[in-house]
């Protein structure tokens, strides 16, 4: 873990970009309209971030207990549209596995 | 001959009965924020990050997809491009919603609501553009997003007092509860629509992991959205060809 100086830093560095974003859609909404294409490339950032940060999170938990447990959390949202049923499903395997595979 | 003093402005009598109506309008979705909250608290105590910096972070921030996903790169050293660019990336949706405020919320408004717009949330933008109900949309939009932010700070609040409950291997399975909760986030984003939209996220899948091999966390990732742009920018050529 970063030291306290520097993670104090990073979180400044989240919350300058995240209230700059905020503003700038508002303030850009006075000027102009974004075309379809420049609307469609918009929408698909944040999942697409999403997707590279989950793939080289996954990366450090590439073993099969963790991949199990990855696979139903998915399955079980998609399945129930729940959030709490899947994420308790997928934590209780990590959560097994901690403890008794190490 | 003296100028006439000047008169206060007339108090507008529709800013506390449409910031109630916010709130009222967000208090079903205030329990999904207390619960993402509470998730978000437990996940950064696992990752070591403590409870002054959660809480920070989670005031200051306010935007729980993103802080989930920066916990997922917060390493020693800590790589501060990658996190403004993955905090860029995943809250980018938050430009095309500004956009769209605009009109709601410049309404009668001289001053645009600058202090006002960090309470910019999914929940609080969907509300505020489909439900007209109340006259002062800027309170209204108040209201909602100070319910949500009252929600996801008692939520964080929650899940820092929790971790101490537990065991160090029940604290270091929790660690993979980013991973899990960015998947989930995946689902939400991509359960309305067809399959195609899910070629980009999958290409920016694939080349960040190759992309990993030769460039740090920044550079992957940023080469992996650059991939997914490029897939929508094709299938946009391919759709109006």
């Amino acid at each position: 873990m970063p030291d306290a100086f520097s993670t104090f830093i990073g979180i400044v560095v989240v919350a300058v970009v995240t209230y700059t974003e905020r503003l700038a859609g508002y303030l850009l909404g006075s000027r102009m309209r974004p075309d379809s294409t420049a609307s469609r490339v918009l929408d698909a950032l944040p999942g697409s971030a999403l997707a590279a940060v989950l793939a080289l999170a996954m990366m450090r938990h590439a073993n099969a207990p963790d991949l199990l447990a990855l696979a139903l959390t998915a399955a079980v949202f998609i399945w129930t549209r729940r959030t709490l049923p899947a994420l308790g499903i997928g934590l209780a395997i990590a959560v097994i596995n901690a403890h008794y595979v190490g | 001959m003296q100028p006439a003093p000047k008169q206060p402005a007339p108090a507008d009598k529709t800013v506390w009965p449409s910031f109630r109506t916010g709130i009222e309008a967000s208090a079903g979705l205030a329990a999904g924020g207390f619960v993402f909250g509470l998730l978000f608290g437990v996940l950064a105590m696992a990752r070591g990050f403590g409870a002054v910096n959660t809480l920070l972070m989670s005031a200051s921030v306010f935007a729980g997809a993103a802080q989930v996903a920066v916990l997922e790169i917060w390493n020693e050293p800590l790589p501060y491009l990658a996190i403004a660019v993955t905090t860029a990336l995943v809250c980018s949706r938050h430009v095309l919603m500004g956009i769209t405020l605009y009109d709601t919320l410049s309404r009668n408004r001289r001053r645009p609501p600058f202090a006002t717009l960090f309470l910019l949330t999914d929940a609080n933008w969907v509300l505020t553009v489909r439900d007209q109900r109340a006259p002062n949309r800027v309170a209204f939009f108040a209201g909602s997003g100070a319910t949500m932010y009252l929600a996801w700070m008692l939520g964080t609040a929650a899940g820092v007092l929790l971790p101490g409950l537990l065991d160090p291997a029940t604290i270091s399975g929790l660690k993979l509860g980013g991973p899990l909760f960015i998947a989930i986030l995946l689902c939400i984003f991509y359960q309305v629509g067809s399959k195609v939209r899910l070629v980009a996220p999958a290409a920016s899948a694939v080349v960040a992991v190759v992309a990993s091999h030769w460039f740090g966390a920044a550079g992957a990732l940023m080469t992996g959205v650059a991939a997914a742009a490029a897939v929508t920018l094709v299938r946009e050529y391919w759709r109006s060809a």
